[in-house]
């Protein structure tokens, strides 16, 4: 049996491959997020598609959603918002980072958690949960 | 030992290989990206050129069914994903290398394969769990990191196939 390892063998076409799935995700960072998002004052919290509570990002807010696999701790800091712990096995949402009146999007898929920033209340009120 | 036993041990030993690999990686606590690299799908690449389609096919559903209940998640979300971006990611890649060789290389196969499996993630996550359009946000993300894990799997896929199959051969003769 040959010990050393094969000569790496790639294509011209595997090159055209990776230039192109670059250049589609590119592309997607400047196209998804202006068709998915917009900055606003208020953040909402959903879980199984469900609105479960909403915040103006102007007030510190420590909050828990209970999940599928349970509580994630959502966490509204001067003026920015983070997920501080989840049950979920990668931690992916904790590491997502933080957004503000930039708009942005925090998701747990394991845990079916989406946080993401939303414009101001239309009745009026400063903050709701259920 | 004939044809045929040969061929059900070294499917045996590609299907306890790959559900290793899954599981470790599973377990290994993996913070400082959004993504995993899916080493599996090496054994994936490897089954498909060494046995063909239906063998790459049972080999990954094998694993993601053992991997499931050795971690204790069949029927979880994980697993729902899983699932699909593995029957997503061996359709695409028997397709890729349908044209032969001198087309897509095992490189090339490996990275359409990645893509397919965190496409098919995203879709899976879209209509079974979330259905929000903040999932497509992880769109840029996902094919990044599928050119990256992809070109590491393909690689290492390549490696696996000169070594297995000269194994092979020499096992026949």
């Amino acid at each position: 049996m040959r010990l050393l390892p094969p000569p790496l063998r790639i294509t011209f076409f595997d090159i055209l491959l990776i230039i192109v799935t670059v250049g589609i995700a590119a592309a997607s960072f400047s196209v998804t997020p202006s068709m998915t998002l917009s900055g606003g004052r208020h953040v909402e919290i959903y879980c199984a598609n469900r609105l479960e509570a909403r915040y103006p990002l102007d007030q510190d807010v420590t909050t828990k959603i209970v999940g599928p696999l349970g509580p994630t701790v959502v966490r509204i800091k001067n003026g920015r918002v983070s997920i501080a712990a989840s049950p979920c096995p990668n931690k992916r949402c904790m590491h997502s980072g933080d957004f503000g009146a930039e708009g942005g999007a925090l998701l747990c898929i394991p845990n079916q958690v989406i946080v993401r920033s939303a414009h101001s209340v239309p009745d009026g009120l400063d903050g709701m949960s259920r | 030992m004939n044809a045929g036993m040969h061929r059900t041990a070294g499917l045996a030993l590609l299907l306890a290989l790959a559900v290793i690999v899954h599981t470790v990686e599973a377990l290994t606590p993996f913070t400082a990206a959004w993504f995993r690299f899916g080493f599996a799908n090496i054994i994936t690449v490897a089954t498909l050129y060494l046995y063909g389609f239906k063998d790459a096919f049972f080999v990954t559903i094998g694993r993601i069914l053992l991997g499931a209940l050795a971690l204790g998640a069949l029927g979880s979300p994980g697993f729902v994903l899983s699932l699909s971006g593995g029957i997503l990611s061996v359709l695409v890649m028997r397709v890729a290398m349908a044209p032969g060789p001198r087309v897509f290389s095992e490189i090339g196969v490996s990275i359409a394969g990645a893509a397919a499996h965190n496409m098919g993630q995203l879709m899976a996550a879209y209509f079974v769990l979330i259905k929000s359009d903040a999932v497509f946000l992880l769109v840029p993300w996902m094919l990044l990191g599928a050119v990256v894990t992809g070109m590491l799997n393909g690689v290492a896929a390549q490696a696996l196939i000169a070594r297995f199959g000269a194994h092979e051969a020499t096992v026949i003769e």
